[in-house]
């Protein structure tokens, strides 16, 4: 994989290849989640544009389907099936902007995407700031989510094959400001893995982040004594992130990696597509967040990342 | 002393297989789980579920029993419900009725597969007659008898089935539906021919599943079908968190799992803990002991208990004595009554005082007239005035002992994995002190007891879906008994329960967070009413589990109860000062800031949140 990655100051709709189907959220309460401009581009290439919404989910199987409008045509797909993903997108190279789509709906189209051999991309559009929480505590500075569904596999990503030997696995999260995801994760596991090697983004979208990873998540650290086992990849990039879950491949060939992405979104994005391709070595392991309206707020920096 | 440090640090039973010879200990229900019935092995996460399961694991019982494999009086195996697999088995895309044949062919290719490996232990071991035969087996999965000979290509071919369902449950619209073998059947036809083709006389065959908790309440119904249904030589033995059954329903509608007619009910906590507690210990202490390592071998020789009278004296009952003496020392009729009376008791006139507001000399004289009524008043007040004694002294570390067999087992309340964590962590605390004086003093384990209330708050809010929601309602409401305690002043003394009062909607909100604290380990409830039906009971009243008594510094043992309006607990999740203001009542005065515990008050941010 190339690391082709550019970054903008804001989104232009002359960013998107005129052959490629422009793929984003249909609606959302976060200024980053759903930019103006879409309804711009929409307007100007109807067919070659699906906004995609979700409806508020309650239970686990409401993640597995989700209405995609192109023109004037909506249409409920199901998430696990490739077929009709590739359907819908008329098997044209995809411009998926991750930043308003929650992870159960871009990483089934990102594996549909990869999987049919079309070109894909993504963009993802920095928020200005989050949150913060009237009563923090410890691990929760920001007020990012109302709760999650619990451990379930994103759509298409079940791993129900493996028998491992539960002392073969190195448990590898993503670490983000919600302290308890990664907690909760680790929590699932009993035993817990012998290896534990959270990921951090460093340098930070903002300066101050990594330290504010590190804060919200002391609880997690402290409990499997990871601070000298942190590996770092920028936040904004997902190749890294590719390349370190490589290199622990190597650093552990006979184990499994259970990698949880529940830090920033290009570090997700960077963990999906390695699942993608060692499905086999890689088991995803994701709780699944409800996410509270306006959880962040503003538009920063636009970073377009080639995929496929 | 690394073999000191590391006595007591092994709490989780899949890390142990080198030391689970020595260390294993037969928990008093085992003969319940040896029995030829189903039975539900019921606990929180560190109960010792999983090592019991384990240890029924022909490989694992085979050394435990001391018996060859052709004299073991069962063959068990082992399969735990993984939480990141099962939820997978459901969607828009099968009917409900699909998705069940599925999760069913997944569950009888999982377990027939640990029985192939107990097949090829068997071989391994000539346990095996030559008339042992697989092909039934083989063809209820949907193989081809021929090619399938023996337990080598069964499991082989289990493997490959696993795979094409696993492409399925990710795409079912577009992959070839896989073969969907019948519910149970496999697994019965394997039990069988095991039984018939091995050389093992008449055994059972146990299959220990864990963390049934895991399983969504369909697959519960599933799965209790396999229970209801099973017949010897199988049986089934599942582990489950306190209300993680959640569902007694089979497959057949009418037709529901009940005890004791299909399994039996072990509850962990409640069968003999502080026996096999003290046990376990005792075990690794005499392992230690026979190494050369300076311990006893007795658990109480080993952790030191104080008496109230020793720990008022500990904590400082001579500098409210003395304070007495001198207020009451120019009274002539108390002269002698003064003279005879220890620190201690003076210490409790003074907290007498502070809580009735009757004058020092009154209450002494009434205590010289009538000493009976006086002791028994000691007798029943002197362990809520230890919390007293330190109030407002700043820079005070200690405000109260948390030691002793009782009081550590006390705490642990029935959990293995926190009565070991308590020792361990003792093991440290004094360590840190200086050299190892062949025993833990109290200090130590004091110390221990708040460092294993801490590392379990910070557990709590990842251990759930609600974690945070749970952490969040403990930490407010150890923060209210915590105030109690130190002001226990026209209050019933150790008040440390709740009931959650008023309207049945706030109120069931609250239970739901509740029982799912109890489920792990947050809480627990305390006097079950009436069931609503045979697996859902309503839980009356509650207490923080006992394991943070110490880090909220209040009392162990479970004792009074307060009415806790629903509604104010609800608002800890906003607004934790309006919450405490209204549990504490309006005209209570909270601990200052600077006198607050330093383990409490790194949680000010909290406390001090909401709007006022």
């Amino acid at each position: 994989m190339t690391s082709d990655w550019t970054i903008h100051d804001r989104f232009e709709p002359n960013l998107i290849r005129p052959d490629e189907m422009a793929v984003f959220a249909g609606g959302s309460s976060e200024d980053r989640g759903r930019i103006s401009l879409w309804d711009d581009v929409q307007n100007h290439r109807p067919t070659r544009c699906i906004s995609i919404t979700t409806p508020p989910p309650t239970v686990p199987s409401d993640l597995l389907q989700a209405t995609f409008t192109c023109g004037k045509i909506a249409r409920t797909v199901h998430l696990r099936s490739t077929s009709a993903i590739v359907e819908i997108t008329k098997g044209r190279g995809l411009f998926l902007d991750i930043s308003g789509l929650p992870h159960h709906v871009w990483a089934p189209l990102l594996r549909a995407g990869i999987s049919s051999g079309v070109s894909v991309r993504a963009m993802y559009v920095e928020p200005e700031r989050y949150r913060h929480h009237s009563s923090p505590s410890s691990n929760s500075m920001f007020d990012l989510s109302t709760g999650n569904l619990g451990l379930s596999p994103l759509p298409g990503f079940a791993s129900i094959s493996s028998n491992h030997d539960p002392r073969q696995q190195v448990f590898v999260p993503m670490l983000g400001f919600e302290g308890t995801r990664a907690l909760y994760l680790s929590q699932q596991l009993d035993p817990s893995p012998p290896h534990t090697i959270p990921i951090v983004g460093v340098p930070g979208f903002r300066p101050e982040y990594p330290t504010t990873t590190i804060a919200c998540n002391l609880d997690f650290l402290d409990e499997f004594d990871a601070y000298s086992h942190i590996r770092m990849a920028p936040a904004n990039d997902m190749f890294t992130i590719v390349k370190i879950l490589d290199t622990l491949r190597k650093e552990f060939p006979s184990f499994r990696l259970l990698v949880a992405p529940v830090g920033t979104k290009p570090h997700a994005l960077g963990a999906v597509v390695y699942a993608i391709r060692e499905f086999s070595h890689v088991e995803l392991m994701y709780d699944n967040p409800i996410r509270r309206p306006q959880r962040t707020f503003g538009v920063g920096k636009v970073h377009i990342y080639t995929i496929s | 002393m690394d073999k000191l440090r590391t006595l007591f640090s092994d709490y989780r039973a899949e890390w142990s297989s080198d030391l689970f010879d020595n260390f294993f200990v037969i928990p008093p229900y085992f003969a319940e789980l040896e029995a030829p019935n189903s039975c539900k092995l019921m606990g929180g996460r560190g109960t010792g579920k999983t090592t019991a399961l384990q240890s029924l694991r022909f490989d694992v019982a085979m050394p435990r029993l001391g018996q060859p494999p052709t004299k073991m009086p069962y063959l068990g195996i082992y399969l735990r419900i993984n939480k990141n697999r099962v939820p997978v088995f459901d969607g828009p895309e099968l009917s409900q009725k699909d998705w069940d044949l599925l999760f069913c062919h997944y569950i009888n290719l999982l377990i027939c597969l640990e029985l192939c490996h107990l097949t090829k232990w068997l071989r391994v071991n000539e346990a095996l007659s030559p008339e042992f035969q697989i092909s039934t087996t083989a063809l209820s999965l949907g193989g081809i008898e021929a090619e399938i000979c023996d337990e080598v290509a069964l499991e082989s071919y289990i493997i490959r089935s696993l795979i094409a369902a696993e492409s399925y449950v990710n795409n079912p619209k577009d992959a070839n539906p896989v073969f969907r073998s019948m519910a149970e059947s496999p697994v019965r036809y394997f039990a069988e021919a095991i039984s018939n083709g091995s050389l093992v006389d008449a055994p059972l065959i146990f299959c220990c599943i864990d963390e049934y908790e895991n399983l969504t309440d369909r697959q519960q119904a599933l799965m209790n079908t396999y229970i209801k249904h099973a017949e010897p030589p199988l049986s089934y033995k599942f582990g489950v968190r306190q209300h993680g059954l959640r569902t007694h329903k089979t497959r057949n509608q009418n037709d529901l799992l009940n005890t004791p007619d299909d399994y039996r009910e072990v509850d962990v906590k409640n069968t003999r803990f502080e026996e096999f507690a003290e046990s376990v210990a005792t075990r690794r202490l005499t392992v230690a002991h026979e190494g050369g390592l300076n311990v006893p071998t007795r658990l109480s020789d080993f952790i030191q208990s104080l008496s109230l009278v020793e720990e008022a004296e500990l904590l400082g009952a001579s500098k409210h004595a003395n304070s007495v003496r001198e207020q009451l020392e120019p009274s002539a009729d108390l002269q002698t009554w003064l003279s005879s009376r220890t620190d201690v008791e003076l210490c409790f006139l003074a907290f007498w005082h502070e809580k009735t507001t009757t004058s020092l000399e009154q209450l002494a004289l009434a205590w010289k007239k009538n000493p009976t009524e006086w002791r028994t008043r000691i007798g029943n007040h002197l362990y809520a005035s230890i919390f007293w004694i330190s109030k407002g002294w700043k820079g005070k570390r200690i405000r109260k002992y948390y030691s002793g067999p009782k009081t550590l087992l006390g705490m642990a309340s029935g959990n293995i994995r926190y009565f070991l964590e308590l020792l361990d962590e003792s093991v440290s605390a004094q360590l840190e002190i200086g050299e190892f004086p062949g025993h833990i003093e109290p200090k130590p384990q004091t110390v221990a007891a708040k460092r294993v209330g801490a590392r379990r708050l910070k557990q709590l809010g990842g251990l759930t879906e609600n974690g945070i929601e749970i952490k969040r309602l403990v930490l407010g409401i150890g923060r209210v008994f915590f105030e109690r305690a130190r002001s226990p002043l026209k209050r019933a003394p150790e008040v440390n329960q709740f009931l959650v009062t008023g309207s049945a909607e706030d109120v069931e909100i609250v239970r739901r967070v509740l029982v799912e604290g109890v489920s792990h380990l947050a809480f627990e409830s305390l006097k079950p009413t009436k069931a609503t039906s045979a697996d859902e009971k309503q839980d009356a009243e509650y207490r923080l589990h006992p394991i943070y008594s110490a880090y909220f510094e209040y009392a162990h043992r479970s004792k009074r109860s307060a009415k806790f309006p629903a509604k104010s607990i609800l608002k800890f999740e906003n607004n934790p000062r309006q919450a405490m203001r209204e549990l504490l009542g309006d005209d209570f005065t909270t601990v200052e800031f600077e006198d607050l515990p330093e383990q409490i008050a790194i949680f000010s941010n909290f406390y001090e949140g909401g709007e006022s």
